[in-house]
């Protein structure tokens, strides 16, 4: 076998195994003839793992020793317990346990174990996830296990079956836990993802998350459990049972138009599809809003859509493709089978993947050994075929290559073996067919030799383009921006090469990591709203000499299409190389700090909301105070519920906001400072006019002409410089008058009494209006700072600011 | 396929692919497929197909590779020039961006020019300058340019410029027009003047070119047309004809960022001439002003960084002014540098320097105000206007110093250190008589009374009320003493004299113990007075006695109790002269008592 062959989609609530036979892919199901295999593990107390339907069952039995959706905390140092057996396991153990009961039921029908597949993974799975991934297969015996992107998975099924279908696509991939949408085409048989969005919280797992939270908090009103919180472990089995019953009543409310969620002696109601459609419509909206970003993103009309294939079980929730249908415009249809599309796009692509030269079965007694390169799948009705004579080299002398189409309507002339041992031969493919050649090779006596591989298998009419890079890269710098090494998009594998220079002098032995830069994926220039993945680290001791600080270090990173990544660091003064300078960590972060940053976005929200006439109609619409608030009680439901992946989830749904409201504060800054310039120049002009001295009135001249020149020029930087220099210099005339000093008194007075601190400051009050009667403006400024000072601490910011915008 | 990363290059070979410049013709998909400008994606991938598998087994694409000087492709890169090309708005980027030899009349030429190194050819096409030339010339011309002075910069490629050249270049043709000499071709002079400058600035003379040309072509209208039909070429329906500016604009933020690039690695490798070289050329680009602003903004942090080296919160030992005079005269060996680096203002260093200034400025404002009044406070001020760059502060330091010069007229007369604090102020008055009137016997004069504030602080008025407590003390002291002594003399004295000789004695003794006082206050005064500052009855150079003389007053009557304006203000200028505080009871009140002792003294003689 010189293809690889099968694929895995290895799901969050489902997983699959198909195989790619000729032009056809099969599944492979297990013994009751199912291909899907649950992903759930139970671990019995004598330590023995059961994996699939059999540990599902057990869910509401024995939920502590049972766990679903461990894929969702893939690459987090999380570890789940299973007291029974006092056994802890991290989600890829849990992991290689599923794709080793795919393992074996390949075993059991093919009757050899595949040593390599092609496993299926989310598209906005970030980095440390990958790995993870490929650790998993690792461990369950996958030597070598090239990763894909689900949704093109599903695209290559779609358009790569039967008739090859042309035109632009959306493929909705909505599975257990995340959410992937990509924009395909496919154009005279190749297909390439344009682009692609996406949610890596957000799956049928939550559409059961909000039954049942319907659930407990019929459960909470009826107080007949208490408070019934999910942190109590008294709890656990109840909450289990609603998660159970939460999936079995979405999944029946596909087929009929009610139903009752019931759980004895805990809760019974009825469910009707209406009210389902109610409760998931929040969520499916996310879905939309995420394909319509994608579409803006890349100026595609959904009129301009050949369709969008939808992908995952939970698509199959009837009110999913009304919902796209209204929201997008496009008819969502299931092409293929929706649960086991992603594992057949699998298999085929993993066809087009060649076996490792060390993995693939030598003939014996082959007398050449021949190292091959050819893409396995092509449009190229004439493609070339390129090959070195690995064995017995140096090649013996006049040797040639015959290749021959196995209809036999295509012979190849004979290709002489170069010296070096390489050689290239020219084909003609059959169109639209899978096309098998014969290698051969002759001696310089025309005698046939036989050659090793000698059969090649290339399909014609269908090809797929690298995928791209599900999000950025980058590292994150001491002021809090991000040094990007590779961007969203960037097709697979790339590889970027970035010079930093050492902040600190680095000491021969020194303990420790020398360098230390986190490392961060996402899209918003302000590191902290990306998630940090790793880090990017140099350990001092394998400096061969001290590095004085500002020396120079190259980092260069490395993706490849199975999002591995590699990276390595070159120091010029040393000369030397070091390697594995990435180290994956994907941060989780405790739920205080996920409620302290709601609670600042809450704040910039407010403060947002007040300048909503500054802001665009689009950013208007990220402070929208309806939407905000349902996304802050989601945020706070989900950290009551206190999981890990609740937590994360919650903390996504955090740095989303922050990212929304950076994009408001951000968006239209020309306008905003060009208004805010304009506002400036009125007030301080008829201030400094009317009050100012000579030199103010220079000044005042100067800075105006300098902030236009920069707006001009698109410095914005500088203009917001410039306009704090005339907002200074207005407050400086102002505080000369008289008339300031006196409105600010009449203010404070006003604040005070608003505080009920009018008792405790009269005196100073009674003095500054002494002061004022008297003309004496010398007195009065203090006496002002000394009441500013008798307020309490949190308003005395507020009182003080207002000097700043100019309280007559 | 894992992403390997080639450990093996040398030095030199890094220098080149680390170079962004050189990268875009490297890197470029038409260089590293051997495809042509009008190559369809499909086409592109086919090749990359044949090219990885060749790339696989080491061995090359069987044409010649155009850029042949320029390090090979790899396999990531010839992928990612694939995909470049089934992108269409990546791949027209990158297409205008190449060599276009199919619609450019010398194409040829130029191809085997450059496949063949031919630094001669080179030239040659370089120097071809056609009237109305299609456009496929025209970005030909700036391609080659940015081509070889990217490649120049980095000291690779063929020499375009030899050193006899320089002779031939500049031997410019003259033409005769009505008395003015007019040179026939002018871009021979740009020419020779570049020839002339040296291999060291050549390629500074060629991006230049290049970059301007490209400025020239991206806001002209015939480009706009020029990337519509190519759009329309292309056919793909990801790419209309609206997406013409955004295409244009993608290759504006290009080229910045390639120039932008290679002043990060020359400002790394701190050749500053040549970063000075490179943001002039970006300064003399017609490209607007903001894509530049926006691609040289990250090196920003690179001069932040040096900004704070000079540690401005340094200290000398000497106070806070010296510390800012010397953070200043580093700021200002700083700005020296970096000005020529950044003359076209695009790096916004000036901006840095006008910041660390501002923060210098306001350290100054922060220093007692009696120290800003000292000359060394002013040179200080006087430097921060003169490192600024920025008008508006160096308004604000001329402004700073008006009001100085005003708070100086406004600081205490004796102290000259502190503000004048109006309670405090002493006063001087006077009154000149403006007429008479005659009723018969009666006279009736007529005055005009004046009166200023002498600018006093509450210190120096403190000063002065203790001052003339203890003349007032020693006067009191001696003068009882005097009467005492008159009243309870020892039997037997001043039997012999006669009253009037008594009384002449009582008012010598008064008029000692007035003496007494005078002293008294003279070598308090002295005592207790700040060198450098004005004695308490130094009044006569104040801006109230200047006032006053001017609006035509001549004697002056000084008041320096502690509250003297106030008492003025409040009673008006006659009310003053008498006096009224305790004090002035006191004295009154012992001239009654001296009258009476006088008496008794008298009284005592009879007897």
């Amino acid at each position: 076998m010189s293809t690889i062959d099968y694929g895995i989609d290895l799901g969050t609530t489902n997983s699959a195994l198909a195989r790619q036979e000729g032009r056809q892919q099969r599944l492979l199901p297990d013994s009751d003839g199912n291909p899907l295999l649950p992903s759930a593990i139970q671990v019995l107390p004598t330590g023995q793992i059961i994996v699939g339907a059999k540990a599902k069952a057990m869910l509401d039995v024995d939920p502590q020793n049972t766990s679903i959706e461990f894929k969702r905390l893939m690459g987090t140092g999380e570890k789940k317990r299973f007291p029974a057996s006092g056994k802890e396991y991290t989600p890829e153990e849990l992991s290689a346990e599923v794709l080793k009961s795919l393992v074996e039921r390949a075993k059991a029908i093919d009757g050899e174990a595949p040593r390599a597949a092609v496993i299926t993974i989310p598209a906005m799975f970030q980095l440390p996830q990958c790995d993870a991934t490929r650790r998993a297969a690792a461990l369950a015996g996958i030597e070598h296990a090239p990763l894909l992107q689900e949704p093109i998975a599903a695209a290559i099924a779609h358009s790569g079956t039967g008739t090859v279908r042309d035109g632009s696509w959306l493929v909705y991939d909505l599975g257990g836990g995340t959410f992937d949408v990509s924009l395909v085409r496919c154009k005279d048989g190749r297909l390439q993802v344009i682009d692609h969005d996406g949610d890596n919280h957000l799956g049928g797992r939550d559409f059961d998350r909000v039954i049942a939270r319907k659930a407990t908090d019929l459960i909470r009103e009826s107080k007949k459990h208490g408070d019934f919180k999910r942190t109590d472990p008294a709890n656990e089995g109840a909450f289990a049972k609603i998660k159970v019953e939460a999936e079995r009543s979405r999944h029946a409310l596909s087929d009929v138009e009610s139903t009752m969620f019931s759980i004895p002696d805990l809760v019974e109601f009825s469910l009707s599809r209406d009210e389902l459609e109610d409760l998931l419509q929040p969520l499916v909206e996310k879905t939309t809003l995420l394909c319509n970003k994608l579409l803006k993103r890349n100026r595609v009309e959904a009129t301009e859509l050949s369709g969008l294939v939808m992908v995952g079980g939970p698509t199959l929730t009837p009110c999913v493709a009304k919902q796209i249908h209204f929201d997008v415009g496009v008819e969502a249809k299931h092409y293929v089978d929706p649960m086991t599309i992603v594992a057949r796009g699998a298999a085929l692509f993993a066809s087009t993947q060649r076996m490792p030269v060390e993995m693939r079965k030598k003939k014996i007694g082959a007398a050449i050994e021949l190292h091959l390169e050819y893409e396995a799948m092509t449009t190229d009705p004439s493609p070339l075929i390129v090959g070195k004579v690995t064995s017995p080299v140096p090649p013996p002398p006049g040797l040639k290559i015959t290749v021959e189409r196995d209809d036999g309507q295509f012979k190849a002339p004979l290709s002489p073996v170069q010296p070096n041992g390489g050689f290239a031969v020219d084909l003609q493919l059959a169109i639209s067919q899978l096309n098998v050649f014969k290698v051969g090779a002759v001696d310089g006596m025309g005698n046939p030799l036989a050659v090793e591989p000698d059969t090649i298998k290339m399909l014609h009419g269908f090809s797929i383009a690298r995928p791209p890079l599900s999000s950025s890269v980058g590292i994150m710098l001491a002021n809090n921006s991000v040094h990007w090494y590779l961007r969203k998009g960037v097709v697979l594998p790339a590889r970027q090469t970035m010079t930093h220079q050492t902040t600190v002098s680095l000491k021969r032995g020194q303990s420790g990591e020398a360098i230390h830069v986190p490392l961060v994926q996402g899209e918003s220039t302000r590191a902290d709203r990306n998630k940090v993945i790793g880090v990017l680290h140099i350990h001092a001791d394998k400096i061969s000499r001290d590095v004085p600080e500002g020396s120079t270090v190259e980092v260069t990173i490395a993706v490849d299409e199975s999002a591995q990544t590699i990276g390595r660091a070159y120091v010029p003064a040393l000369d030397q190389w070091f390697e594995e300078v990435v180290r994956f960590d994907l941060e989780t972060k405790p739920a205080n700090e996920v409620a302290k940053g709601l609670a600042d976005q809450k704040d910039r929200l407010k403060k947002l909301e007040e300048m909503a006439d500054q802001l665009d109609e689009e950013d208007i619409s990220s402070v929208s105070e309806e939407k905000n608030d349902v996304k802050i009680r989601e945020v706070e439901a989900l950290l009551e519920e206190g999981d890990r992946d609740s937590i994360d989830l919650a903390d996504q749904m955090v740095r989303m906001m922050s990212q929304d409201l950076d994009h408001a504060e951000d968006g239209g800054r020309k306008n905003r400072l060009a208004t805010e310039l304009e506002e400036i120049r009125g007030r301080a002009t008829e201030v400094i006019e009317a009050d100012g001295e000579p030199g103010d009135k220079r000044q005042l001249a100067t800075l105006l002409v300098e902030a236009d020149r920069a707006l001009a020029r698109g410095d914005l930087d500088l203009v917001e410089s410039k306009i704090d220099d005339i907002r200074t210099l207005n407050l400086t005339v102002m505080t000369r008058q008289p008339w300031f000093w006196e409105g600010y008194l009449a203010y404070l007075m006003k604040e005070a009494e608003r505080l009920g601190l009018m008792d405790m400051t009269r005196k100073q009050f009674e003095r500054g209006v002494q002061a004022i009667q008297r003309q004496d403006f010398h007195e009065v400024p203090g006496v002002c700072r000394e009441i500013v000072s008798m307020f309490p601490s949190e308003e005395r910011e507020r009182v003080s600011s207002a000097i700043r915008s100019d309280v007559k | 396929m894992t992403a390997a990363i080639d450990m093996s290059n040398t030095e030199a070979d890094r220098a080149l692919l680390r170079s962004p410049g050189l990268g875009q013709f490297r890197k470029s998909p038409f260089r590293l497929l051997r495809l042509p400008t009008n190559a369809t994606a499909k086409q592109a991938v086919w090749q990359c197909d044949k090219a990885l598998a060749r790339a696989r087994v080491g061995m090359s694409l069987p044409d010649p590779d155009p850029v042949p000087w320029l390090p090979p492709g790899d396999e990531i890169e010839i992928q990612e020039a694939a995909q470049t090309m089934e992108s269409p708005l990546a791949r027209l980027v990158e297409q205008l961006l190449w060599f276009d030899v199919i619609d450019d009349a010398d194409g040829g030429a130029l191809h085997s020019a450059l496949t063949s190194s031919d630094g001669t050819a080179i030239r040659s096409y370089l120097n071809l300058v056609r009237e109305g030339a299609p456009m496929a010339h025209q970005l030909n011309q700036a391609n080659l340019r940015l081509l070889v002075g990217f490649s120049s910069l980095r000291e690779s490629g063929p020499t375009i410029v030899a050193a006899q050249s320089a002779a031939q270049a500049a031997a410019l043709a003259w033409q005769d027009r009505g008395g003015l000499s007019l040179v026939e071709d002018p871009h021979k002079v740009i020419r020779a003047t570049g020839a002339l400058l040296g291999n060291q600035s050549v390629w500074a003379w060629l991006l230049g070119e290049g970059v301007a040309k490209w400025g020239e072509l991206l806001g002209s209208e015939q480009f706009a047309v020029h990337v519509r039909m190519k759009i329309e070429a292309l056919g793909d329906e990801l790419l209309g004809a609206d997406d013409t500016e955004a295409v244009i604009a993608a290759l504006r933020t290009r080229l910045a960022d390639l120039v932008v690039g290679e002043t990060k690695i020359e400002m790394a490798q701190g050749r500053v001439g040549n970063v000075a070289h490179l943001s002039s050329i970006a300064g003399k680009s017609k490209v607007d002003a903001e894509t530049w602003l926006v691609a040289f903004r990250p090196l920003k942090t690179q001069f932040q960084s040096e900004l704070a080296e000079l540690a401005p919160d340094a200290e000398t030992g000497n106070g806070l002014v010296e510390d800012v005079a010397a953070y200043l005269e580093r700021l200002s060996t700083l700005a020296a540098r970096w000005r020529p680096l950044d003359e076209a203002q695009l790096l916004g260093l000036s901006a840095l320097i006008d910041e660390a200034v501002g923060e210098a400025f306001g350290k100054l404002r922060g220093i007692p105000r009696e120290q800003q009044l000292e000359a060394r406070f002013k040179e200080v001020i006087d430097k921060v206007g003169a490192v600024a760059h920025s008008s508006s502060i160096k308004e604000r330091v001329k402004a700073y110093h008006e009001r100085l010069a005003d708070v100086q007229k406004a600081m205490c007369h004796f102290c000259g250190k502190r503000e004048l604090e109006a309670s405090s102020c002493a006063s001087v008055s006077s009154q000149m008589e403006t007429g008479r009137e005659y009723y018969g016997n009666t006279t009736r004069i007529h005055y005009q009374v004046g009166a200023r504030p002498v600018a006093r602080c509450l210190r120096c008025s403190t000063l002065h009320h203790y001052i003339r407590n203890v003349g007032t003390i020693a006067f009191i002291t001696l003068a009882t003493a005097i009467v005492l002594f008159g009243l309870i003399h020892p039997p037997g004295w001043f039997k012999s004299i006669s009253t009037g000789v008594g009384i002449v004695l009582v008012v010598l003794g008064v008029a000692a113990a007035y003496g007494a006082g005078f002293i008294a206050r003279e070598i308090a005064s002295s005592r207790v007075t700040p060198k450098g500052e004005r004695k308490f009855g130094d009044y006569h150079g104040s801006t109230a006695v200047e006032g006053l003389r001017a609006d035509g007053f001549v004697s002056m009557k000084y008041d320096y109790r502690p509250n003297a304006w106030e008492l003025i203000n409040k009673n008006g200028v006659k009310a003053s002269h008498g006096g009224g505080d305790g004090a002035e009871v006191l004295k009154t009140l012992f001239y009654v008592g001296l009258f009476v002792a006088a008496i008794a003294l008298k009284v005592c003689a009879r007897n």
